[in-house]
Formats: C-alpha cells, structure tokens, sequence
C-alpha cells in the first residue's frame, strides 16, 4: 500500500464514516429490542396479561397459562383438528405476508429470535454449497406438503363421517391434533422439557424401590418414542442454528414455505440503488436467508426466502439499499 | 415477472385475505380464538409420559 493511500480521511468523510456506523447499530439494535418485547409480550400471561384475540403468523408455541396471541399455523392445525375450516387463520397468513412479506419471521416469531441468539455465539459456521443449499431449501416445502395432507385428511375425514374421522385422530395419538405442533422444537423447549420433571417423578417409583428390572420396564414409559423423537429435533435445531444463521427458518418450517410461496409478490419489498452500489457482495454474505441481491433486479426485490430483517441494509457502506412500497 | 403484474397478483391475494377475514368473522371464528387460547392444545404437550 502507498503512503498516499494511508492518507488520513478528511473530516467530512470520517464524520460520514461515524453516521454509517451509528446507523448500522442502531438497526441491528432496533430488530433485537423489538424481538426481545414481542417475546415477553407473548408470554404476558405471566403477569396476567391477556390472552388478547390477536393471530400473527408466526410460531408460538409457548404454555397456554403464559400464552398471549396465536401463531397462525398452530391455529390452522387445531381449527383442522376440529373439522373447522380454518379461514381467520388463512387471512392472518395472507394479509400479513403479502403485506410485510416474511418480516414477522424476521422481526417477531420467537423460534426466529432464538436461532439469531444461538448464531451469535460463533461457534462455528457451516456454510453449504450453493447447490446443497437449494435442495435443502425444497425440504420444506415437503414438510408443508406431508403436515397439511395429515391434517387435512383427518379434516375431511371426520366431516365426511365423524366416527371414522376420531378413529384416525386416536390411530395418531396426540399428533393427529397437530401433527407439526407435535414436533415444534418451541414447545418442546418451553411446554415439554419444563413439564417432564414432574411427569417422570409420577412414574418413577421412589429410589429405594428402583432395580434394573424395574427400571428397564419403566424406560419405554419414562421415554416414549414422540419424546425421543421431540428431543433428538431439539437438538437437530439447536446444533444446526449454531453453525447457520436461520437453520430451522430456511430448510424445515412449514409456515416458512407457505409464506414464502406469497412472499414473492408482497407489496413492501427492497430496492437496490444501482448508482451507489459497487457491487462489494457485503450485502450477500451478510443476508441470514442466503438471498442473492445482487442477481435481483434492483427497482425492486422480493425474494422468497426473505425476512426483511434489513441485515442487508446494515451492512451497505454505501446506503445503496432501501425499503420500497408498494 | 414484471412489478405491475407482481402487484396485481399482490392485489388479488390481498382480497382473497380480506374475503377469509370476513368469512371468519361472519362465523364468529374470534371466538374459537380465544378458547384456543385458554385451553391447552394436547398437540403442543404430545410425547410428555
């Protein structure tokens, strides 16, 4: 490097330079404080607070002492679950996404909230190819796909004969009600795991009476496999949003593939200055959802995977991108 | 696909949303929100012993 570049900035940059980065805080800070008050909110009850007739899509399978406002998709598989025709929460899922597109999953879902705390360990990363990454991406859609059709079949089934349709519910246990609330890591962290210790201290007969014998026959009641299978996503969930950004959000949620199927068409979406853009790809590496900017027109973007997080934004030195309604 | 046909599907999405919201409105669907609330959802609780 020559002395020439070395040269200190003149005030006026370097003043530029200090908004720039009082602006990228201040976002960045901004989306944490939000996801921080909405996760208290919707577990208010603690305080006695609501619950208030409020439907977000969004995923909040907290307790329902503590519970405030309902997550759509869990309100889509219950309604289904009782052979209604679930339209209220097909309109939050509706309105709000082809509004806002996905920035509820960005801003507010409390799985989301987490999975950006357990990024910011840094660990490790694991960044999958292009091509991994794009495969995977489909799985969700599957997912969407196999849950739908389980709850949907036992919808009709019970509105075509109300007999048969309890006796595939029943056939499914617990899971035939939802049978992805059944698997959510959320209620496994905040419903399952806080109820277990009481649930296992009813089974378990008291320490002096405990042999081998005993306890293998009571391993299959202490451990059964919905719980094994709960856990072993857990931590599928905790592992895999340690080492990417947005794991969970990206391959597996189901509300994630129905809003992003809508996402492409919302009105908000983000524009691309291409004057003061230099094309650097900080906003690429940056984006949590993987989303490539720069191969989107720049009047407008509206990618599916994107959760208007404004990490993009954050991370543009040049302020070449901005919100853009409609 | 072009902005302007982007917004017209956008459009039409957004009233299939408003027709949802008033079909279940019309069917006092607010109130199953609030029992849904108030009681457990036995699926959220599956696969404790």
């Amino acid at each position: 490097m020559s002395k020439r570049d070395k040269k200190p900035l003149p005030k006026v940059a370097q003043k530029a330079q200090e908004v720039k980065v009082h602006k990228k805080v201040k976002i960045w800070w901004i989306r944490r404080l939000v996801q921080l008050t909405s996760f208290t909110l919707f577990n208010a009850g603690i305080w006695g607070l609501g619950p208030w007739p409020i439907i977000l899509p969004i995923l909040v399978y907290f307790d329902s002492s503590t519970k405030t406002v309902a997550g759509s998709y869990e309100l889509l598989e219950y309604m289904l679950s009782e052979a209604v025709m679930p339209w209220i929460a097909l309109a939050s899922i509706l309105l709000f996404t082809v509004l806002i597109g996905r920035a509820t999953c960005g801003w507010l879902c409390p799985l989301g909230f987490i999975q950006d705390m357990l990024t910011h360990l840094k660990i490790g990363r694991w960044q999958p190819s292009l091509r991994t990454h794009n495969s995977l991406k489909n799985l969700k859609y599957g997912v969407l796909l196999v849950v739908l059709l389980i709850s949907g079949s036992i919808a009709a089934a019970t509105v075509s004969n109300p007999a048969s349709g309890q006796r595939l519910k029943d056939s499914l246990g617990k899971a035939g009600q939802g049978p992805y609330s059944a698997v959510d890591p959320l209620g496994t962290l905040f419903v399952v795991i806080p109820k277990l210790p009481l649930a296992w201290a009813r089974i378990l007969p008291s320490a002096s009476d405990i042999t081998w014998d005993s306890f293998t026959k009571t391993l299959p009641v202490l451990l059964p496999s919905l719980l094994v299978v709960r856990l072993i996503l857990l931590l599928v969930f905790l592992i895999g949003s340690i080492y990417l950004p947005r794991f969970w959000c990206l391959y597996v949620c189901p509300l994630g593939a129905f809003m992003a199927l809508i996402n492409r068409f919302r009105f908000l979406g983000l524009r691309r200055d291409p004057v003061r853009c230099t094309k650097c790809r900080d906003c690429v590496e940056l984006c949590p959802m993987r989303v490539r900017i720069l191969d989107l027109p720049f009047e407008k973007f509206n990618d599916a995977e994107c959760t208007l997080c404004l990490d993009c934004q954050d991370a543009c030195t040049e302020d070449a991108i901005k919100l853009k309604a409609p | 696909m072009e902005i302007l046909e982007k917004r017209v599907v956008a459009s039409l999405i957004f009233l299939v949303g408003l027709t949802l919201l008033a079909l279940g409105l019309h069917f006092g669907q607010v109130a199953d929100v609030l029992r849904f609330l108030k009681t457990t959802f036995e699926a959220t609780t599956a696969g404790i012993p």
